[in-house]
Order: C-alpha cells, then structure tokens, then sequence
C-alpha cells in the first residue's frame, strides 16, 4: 500500500515501501512481512513493536539485508536517502552496512566474536565496510573516540568479550554500529538479555550517542515501557502488516487501532493496583491467515467488511495512521 | 475435529511409542538418501551371502574340497585358492560372518558402553571419575596390542567369542559419547520437570534421558560396528583368531602366506579387498550422515 | 500461623574450594515463610546474580542448602520419609520460565500431563485420568481437543506455559512457584496468564510465590515482596509499602529504572543520585559488609564493615540498610512470620 507523501518523501532518511519478505518452510510459504509501508525522518527515534510472528523483526532485519537462506524479500522498496537498497548489489550492499545503516542486534552474546579481542572486531568493522587503506592509527583514534562516547574505557579494546559483562558487551554493539557514521541504526531488541538498571544505561547511551551522530533510529522491540521511554514515534505491527503508526504520546494516550487499544489497555502499571486485561484469542498464523483484516477474529469491534476486505494504512489524522476499516470515511 | 489421545496410565505404553518410533524411522530413510544407500550396500552384500548359501554347497570352502590355483570359469566363478577351497564358497560364508562379528562386537560395546555412560553421566560423582578415567585409559591403549596378547591365551576362538572379546574392548567410544550427552541432558528443564512429577531416576534414564540419545546411539553403534570388523580382520590377517572357519581377514592371511599377489592370483585377494571396501564404503556412508543428528545443529547462514 | 512451606536462614554456596577462590554464595541467610492458613501471593525479585532462581531450586527440594533449612508443614526436607516427601511432591508445583526447554521434544505435550497423573495415582482408569487432564487444561484457559496430541513445537509459547500451569493444577497443590512464568511469553499474552495465576489463588485458594525480575507484574500480583541482591534480602515487605516508598537504595534504584509506559514519566523522574549508582562490575568479590556497598551513593564507612541487619521501618517492611538503624532490628525468620500472620 503505497501512500503518497510526496513532502515527507524529500524530507526522510529513509523510506520502506511496500515491503514484502516471506519464509519458504516445508508446510508452505508464510508471509511474514505483508506490504509494510512506513518512513523514518532524520534524528528521529521511531519505534516498531509487536509481539512474536508480527513481523518487525524480520522487517528490521530485510533493510539490512541480512535475512535466513529461507527467507525471500519478495517486493517492496527500501529508499536510503532515495537510494533502494534492495536493488544494490551484493557488493554494494555490504559497503553499505555499517556506514550507511547499521544494526545492534539481540543479544550481544551471540554476535560477539568469542575468540577476538574486542579491539581487533572494532578495526574489522571498519576494514570490511569501508573501502581505501586507512592505516591502523586512524582506525584506533576512531575507536577510542567512539569507545568513550559509550562510556567504555579505552582498555576494552584489549579485552575478549568474555571479560565483560553484558551491558559492556552491548555498548561495544553500539560502538560497532556507529563506528562509520551511519544515518540509521536499527536496534533489534538490544537490551532483552539485560537486568533493567543496566538496560537503563545501555538505552540512555544509545540515546545520548544517536543524538550526537544526528542519526534515526529504529528500535525494534515487545516492550512497550521501553518504546515510552525511548523513542517519539511508534509502529505498532501484527500479523506481518503495520497497523498503526504516530507520535509516541498519541499512540499511548489516544490509541486508535483496536489492537493498539487492547494492547496499551493489557500494560500493567506501578501506579495503581488493576486487574490483569490480557487479549484474548491467539496470534494470527500465518500459514493460513484470517480474510479480510488479520486481527478481525480478536476484535471486539469487528464489523462484516472486516472478514472481507483489507484495511488499508491510511493517514486519518495529521501524523496519525490507521489500518482499520472504523476510519474508513465515506466507503462502503 | 482432533481426538485427543493419552498414552495409558501404564509405565511404558510400548504401541504408541513404537508406532510413533516405526514412522520417524521411516521418514528418516526417506530423507537421508545416503544413509539410505550405505544400508542398501550392506544390505545387497550380505545378502550375496546368505542366498549364495542357498545355492552353493558350503563344502566346497573346505579345505582340499576342489583343485587348487584354477583361475575364474564357469565351474568355480571366482576361481580355486592355494589350499583347494572353492573362492565363491568361501565368500559366501565369509560375508555373513564378516557381519555377524561386527555386529555382535558392535552391540556388545554399545550396550556396555551406554550403560556405563548413562549411569557415570548421571550419577557424576565417584562413579563417574572411575569409570571416566578407566575409559579414557582404554582409548589409549592399542586395541590391536590387547587381543593379540589376549588371543596368545584364548585357544579355541569361535566366531562369536572373538566378536565379544573385541566387543568388550569397544565400549570406551560410546561410553564417552553417552556420558557426555547424558552429562547435559540431566540438567535440562524438562528433566526438573518430571522429577516433579515423580519419576524416579530410573524412569528419568530410560523415558526421559534415553529416548534423546538415538542420534548417538546409531552413530556410535555404525562406529563400533566399523571398529569390531576392522579389528577382527586385522586379528584374521595376523593368523589369529578362528581357525576352522572361513572369514574374509582368514582369507587373506592365507594369500599373504602363499603369495597370491605374485602368482598373480587375483581371485584370491581382490574378493576379500572389493568385500571390505563395500563394507567400509557403506558404514561411512551411514556414519557421515548421522554426523548432522549427533553434531549440534549449525543456524542457518544468512544471505545479502 | 501454621506454616505451609519455609525457608529458615538458608544459605547455598556453590563451587568448591575452602577459601574464597570460586566460591559463589548464591542465597545468603535468607528466610521466607508461607502460611497455611491464608492464601497469597508473594514476589521474590531481582535480577540476573539476585539468588532468586537458587532460591526456588532450594525451596523445590531440588537443591540442598548449605546451612538452614527448608520446613515443609514443619518438617525438614532432608529429614523427611519417602512418604512425606510424596506428600510435598504433591502439593508444592512449579510453572518454569522456558516454556519450550520444559518439554522433552520427543514426546507429545500429553506426556507432561499423563506422568504426574500416573506417578501420583490421581487417577483409576485411562478414562477417569482424562477426564481430570482435559479438567485441569480448562481451567488454565486451554481446549483439550486443540491442545493434546500435540508435539510441544507445534503449539505456541503462550499454549505451552498454559499447559504448565494445567499440569500444575493436576495435583491440586497448596503452593505453586512461578519462576519468570511469563517473560519468555508475548506481552498480549502475559497478561492472561497472569491473571490466570492470581485466580488460581483467588478462587482456589492456592499460594503463589511469584519470581520475577519485573518489578510492574510483581507488584500487580502479590501482596508481598523480598528483594534480592546477590543473595540477601535487601528489603521486604508489603508492595504497596517497597515498590511506591522504597527505601534501600538499591530497591530505588530499580524502581527509577523500570521503563514506565508513560511517555511523559520517563526516566530521570527521581533524583540524579539514584542514577550515579554504578553498573555492576563483571566479576563478583567477596564484599565485606553490604553487598550493594561498592555502588551505594549513600555509602558509609559502617556499610563496609559488617553487613546491616533488617531494620523494621514499619510494621509490614524491613530494609537491611545503616541509612535505617534508628528503627528497630529485626529478624529475617521474625519478619517473615509477622507478614505471613498479616
């Protein structure tokens, strides 16, 4: 569903058209990014949310074009700064990563190289994304520059990731991803494998460094106290598609999507002591979707058109988009 | 509309295991064509023997039983050795008891050997430091060495004895193998789970742990199996082990000693050699492609 | 008050050694009572390091401490018979937080369920055992027909941990512990199973003992909290009392650090002093006097002395902290009964 948004186009960093990613498994294929259609403006945080099989994973991880062999980015555009990196070449895609968009991805744990220094994994970042023989002195200063800025100390570089802990191996992800300057990083879920004081920590430096850099940012994530927090800007996604996206205040005050509203409704809080409202039913599968609107079979104000037709992400309000057949003004 | 079902309240509800059991292990030769092939080899080799049997006299591996030195004709196909025997006959008597050994040492060593593994890798301990350091003496030291010196005393060695002497012998492999993994399965989630529920440790070896452990239960029996033929025929070529019985390592001990290679009597020794490169050909076939079961499972590489 | 299931001054070191070299002591001198005449709920939090996971192990019967003890209806775990420690079997369940790790992937989901059935006797025909599985699916929110039959990869995450709580349900327990029951569960779902639990004890009378690192669900669902820190109890007591007023710091250090869903309280709404409480340094030492000494902005030269004693600053909360001696000491095994009485 491509809307025109011919001001906001010139205006934003980057630009995801109508993108389609699906899984070939042995039961079928499963479309697991259905037409996601969204923008990210320049120094903006936007977060994407969405529980497990909605797809903002997959999605986060189809702009960097680092996809399982089983997954096949079917359509769509992927515009950085109107340049579509999904019709680069292999080669120009890997210059691409890391200096132009970057990734931190879950679990730093896993992406660490066990058996090199930390230093060492730092300079290869740069070697391997940048073309030109700089000579290793610039590559350290760089790297200090940058290890400081994560408040970590410059001795990390000598130290293997075991020897740190996990927030410190999480800021030197965050390390990695700025190294080159990209204009967006793409935080997968950083801080899902950390206790919340040092998760606190990892964010507020991601913070401090992405408004430093005058970078975007999209944080990929199920935790909505966290989007609150972090970001200005949410997409809320379910079942593959995006049904919601606008200012972070106004998605927690002023939901409009049913999901959304169940979803902000079920947030338990430190305030006051509620009852628990969880949303009932199960996640749509995606081997065999529901017709019409995939979270019709949930909603409690779902009409006939709903099993029907599919709603499409339309712009009801200044800055507020909606996937929901509710706002549909003046169609049948 | 699914029916639910329930295994019955009894301990080992065998049907629906085995029928379940029955359906992976048919699926698993579907899908593991070069597995399947290595079986298909043996197969058709033994079965070379046992029908043979059906067709040709035995008698004719006795020794003396036909003329000596007769290249390949019709009469005797795969020729006449130095000691009169017929070459077919032999093969054909030869081949099954090739498998019988390696099989029998084969399961001899898994047997003891997961036994062994399973109780040190889940009681640790003591029991787990002795049989740890007795095994890994074990593996150093030559099997080869042992049942020469062992055949030095043993006199009257039948098939079935030498395939448990070399069976005994075979054990520290997979007792390594079954402890390690059983090392780790002790501590997984679900095993919490049914010593909550009240399994006792025996139920937790055999219906949690055990089931866990086919993957390397093959593996290591295909190894073992390999092993006991290889070491049987070294034992044979020697001029050790059965005497009275025709064998393929026998076989081509009697070559060596009458110098079948330089009579250029190739009927002698080639059917020995092509028989246990058919052999190891289709246990490394087996062997390679249980390795994806018993290694961990590598995640999937990405693409640009 | 009769106690149901306690744990009096338990410690558990792990790692051998007679010194101090990799030694770990994971639960330090900590005492927990759950009381037999009234139902609750109570949170056991903190984070990765806290002993909380130790802690349920210990009180599972699981482990052994190394000193204390845990008292089931009075009786000590280690002194019991055969026939007791059927009894305690039964009637203390536990819901674990990976809800794919607890099922052994070779068999269907019914196994899980059949096992504490057949083990226990609970039932006295195949159809009888049904009746009571397909019973307890039901009351953990689940359709038998959609779930039984089924290997555990082909149900969902949330299916998975429901079928937990059903098993639990099976052997009609007094105490069921949930360790992190719903973190590795999606948000929509977490929820529904929450609620789920808190009606277990609602309706059934069944106590919880709610084991989370989140602070916003622990306080949602119990009625009482210890906060752990490496080991020792930093603060306990009501949650009304430790989670809206907390008075150790470290308490207010994660309370300030939970990412409220409110974009317009975010983080820095308390003092910058809470926030210069350092990150934990990679390996853990041996810290004479309080633990959270070495990253308390508030430290004292007493604080790395001796480690501080439970001070009773209300009737329903203690906090081990020097900031607090002007209150009354108080002892852990003494505090735990007054809330469990309470």
């Amino acid at each position: 569903m491509v809307r025109d948004r011919a001001q906001d186009r010139d205006a934003c960093v980057l630009d995801v058209r109508d993108l389609r990613v699906s899984y070939h498994t042995a039961a079928g294929p499963v479309r697991a990014v259905n037409g996601v259609s969204f923008f990210l403006r320049p120094a903006e945080r936007l977060g994407l949310v969405g529980e497990s099989g909605s797809g903002k994973t997959t999605t986060a991880l189809s702009l960097m074009r680092l996809l399982q062999e089983s997954a096949v980015i079917e359509g769509g555009e992927v515009l950085l700064d109107g340049v579509d990196l999904l019709r680069l070449s292999q080669e120009a895609m890997r210059l691409a990563r890391f200096a132009r968009i970057s990734l931190i991805p879950q679990g730093a744990m896993n992406s660490l190289n066990p058996m090199m220094k930390v230093g060492e994994q730092l300079r290869d970042t740069i070697r391997a994304h940048r073309n030109g023989g700089n000579s290793r002195v610039t590559f350290d200063t760089r790297i200090q520059e940058v290890l400081q800025s994560v408040d970590l100390y410059a001795g990390v570089m000598d130290r293997y990731p075991h020897e740190l802990s996990g927030g410190m191996k999480q800021r030197v992800c965050i390390a990695m991803a700025i190294l080159l300057n990209p204009k967006v990083i793409i935080a997968d879920e950083p801080t899902s494998a950390l206790d919340v004081v040092v998760q606190r920590q990892v964010m507020e430096t991601l913070r401090r460094v992405q408004e430093a850099l005058g970078a975007s940012v999209i944080l990929v994530g199920h935790d909505m106290g966290l989007m609150a927090q972090f970001v200005d800007r949410i997409g809320v996604m379910y079942g593959g598609k995006l049904v919601e996206v606008g200012p972070v205040r106004g998605i927690f005050k002023d939901p409009l999507h049913p999901y959304t509203q169940l979803l902000i409704k079920s947030l338990p809080n430190l305030q006051t002591k509620e009852d628990f409202r969880g949303i009932p039913g199960l996640t749509p599968s995606l081997l065999a979707p529901p017709p019409g609107c995939m979270f019709h079979p949930r909603c409690p104000q779902a009409m006939q058109r709903c099993s029907v037709d599919v709603p499409a992400l339309a712009e009801v309000k200044p800055d507020r988009w909606v996937a929901c057949h509710l706002y549909d003004r003046g169609q049948a | 509309m699914h029916t639910a079902t329930l295994p019955g309240t009894t301990p080992f509800s065998a049907l629906t295991t085995l029928r379940g059991a029955l359906r992976r292990v048919v699926d698993f030769f579907r899908e593991n064509r070069l597995f399947t092939g290595g079986v298909v080899l043996l197969l058709a080799l033994y079965l070379f023997g046992l029908i043979g049997l059906q067709l040709i006299s035995p008698k004719g591996a006795d020794m003396g039983a036909v003329p000596l030195n007769l290249s390949p004709s019709a009469a005797h196909p795969l020729g006449t050795d130095g000691l009169g025997r017929d070459m077919l006959a032999v093969m054909v008597i030869g081949i099954p008891n090739t498998f019988k050994i390696g099989f029998l040492a084969g399961a001899v060593g898994v047997i003891i050997g997961t036994l062994i593994g399973l109780f040190a890798g889940y009681y640790r301990g003591y029991a787990d430091t002795i049989f740890s350091s007795f095994a890994d003496v074990m593996l150093v030291i030559p099997t080869l060495a042992i049942l020469i010196t062992v055949s030095a005393y043993v006199r009257v060695v039948t098939v079935e004895i030498m395939a448990l002497i070399v069976g005994l012998l075979a054990w520290p492999l997979p007792a390594r193998v079954i402890r390690s993994q059983t090392l780790s399965l002790r501590d997984r989630l679900f095993v919490q789970v049914a010593k909550l529920s009240g399994e006792n440790d025996f139920e937790i070896i055999t219906l949690q742990i055990l089931p866990n452990l086919t993957a390397y239960l093959a593996a290591s029996f295909v190894g073992a199996v390999s092993g006991g033929i290889l070491a049987s025929v070294g034992l044979e070529v020697l001029g050790l082990g059965p005497q009275n019985v025709p064998t393929i390592g026998r076989t081509l001990f009697y070559a060596f000693k009458y110098t079948a290679l330089f009579r250029g009597m190739w009927w002698w020794w080639a059917p020995p050699v092509v028989t246990l490169a058919i052999i190891f050909t289709g246990l490394f076939q087996m062997s390679i492609s249980l390795d994806k079961y018993a290694n961990p499972r590598l995640k999937g590489s990405t693409r640009g | 008050m009769k106690s149901l299931l306690e744990a009096r001054n338990v410690t558990r070191i792990f790692g051998s050694g007679l010194l101090h070299k990799g030694r770990t002591v994971a639960v330090d001198g900590v005492s927990l009572i759950i009381s037999e005449d009234k139902p609750s709920i109570t949170a056991i939090a903190g984070e990765s390091g806290s002993g909380k996971t130790t802690l349920a192990r210990l009180l599972l019967g699981m482990i052994q401490p190394t000193s204390g003890s845990i008292l089931y209806r009075g009786d000590s775990l280690t002194a019991m018979d055969g026939r007791a420690r059927k009894k305690f079997r039964r009637e203390v369940q536990a819901i674990f937080q990976d809800p794919y790790e607890a099922y052994n992937p070779v068999y269907k989901v019914d196994q899980t369920l059949s096992t504490p059935v057949r083990k226990f006797r609970l039932a006295h025909s195949k159809e009888e055992a049904h009746q009571r599985i397909a019973e307890s699916l039901r009351m953990a929110g689940l359709r038998p027909e959609e779930t039984l039959g089924r290997y555990p990869h082909q149900l969902s995450g949330g299916q998975r941990q429901r079928i937990m709580v059903a098993r639990a349900l099976l052997l009609n327990p007094r105490v069921i512990l949930a360790d992190e029951p719903v973190s590795m569960v999606d948000a929509s779902l977490r929820a529904t199973i929450l609620e789920s639990l808190v009606r277990l004890k609602r309706e059934l009378g069944i106590s919880l003992i709610y084991i989370t690192h989140d602070l916003t669900t622990a306080y949602q669902a119990s009625q009482n909290i210890y906060i752990l820190y490496r080991g020792s109890v930093a603060e306990v007591g009501s949650v009304e009392k430790v989670i809206k007023d907390p008075k150790h710091p470290y308490t207010r250090l994660l309370v300030s650090s939970v990412p409220l869903p409110d974009p317009d309280i975010r983080w820095g709404g308390e003092s910058a002093i809470e926030a210069r409480a350092s990150a934990p340094s990679a390996p853990l030492q041996e810290v004479r006097g309080c633990k959270f000494s070495n990253r308390c902005p508030y430290v004292m030269a007493e604080c790395r002395q001796a480690p501080p004693p439970l001070y009773r600053t209300d009737d329903d909360r203690a906090v081990a902290c020097y900031l607090h001696k002007n209150s009354a000491p108080v002892g852990g095994r003494e505090m735990a009964e007054s809330l469990a009485l309470a």
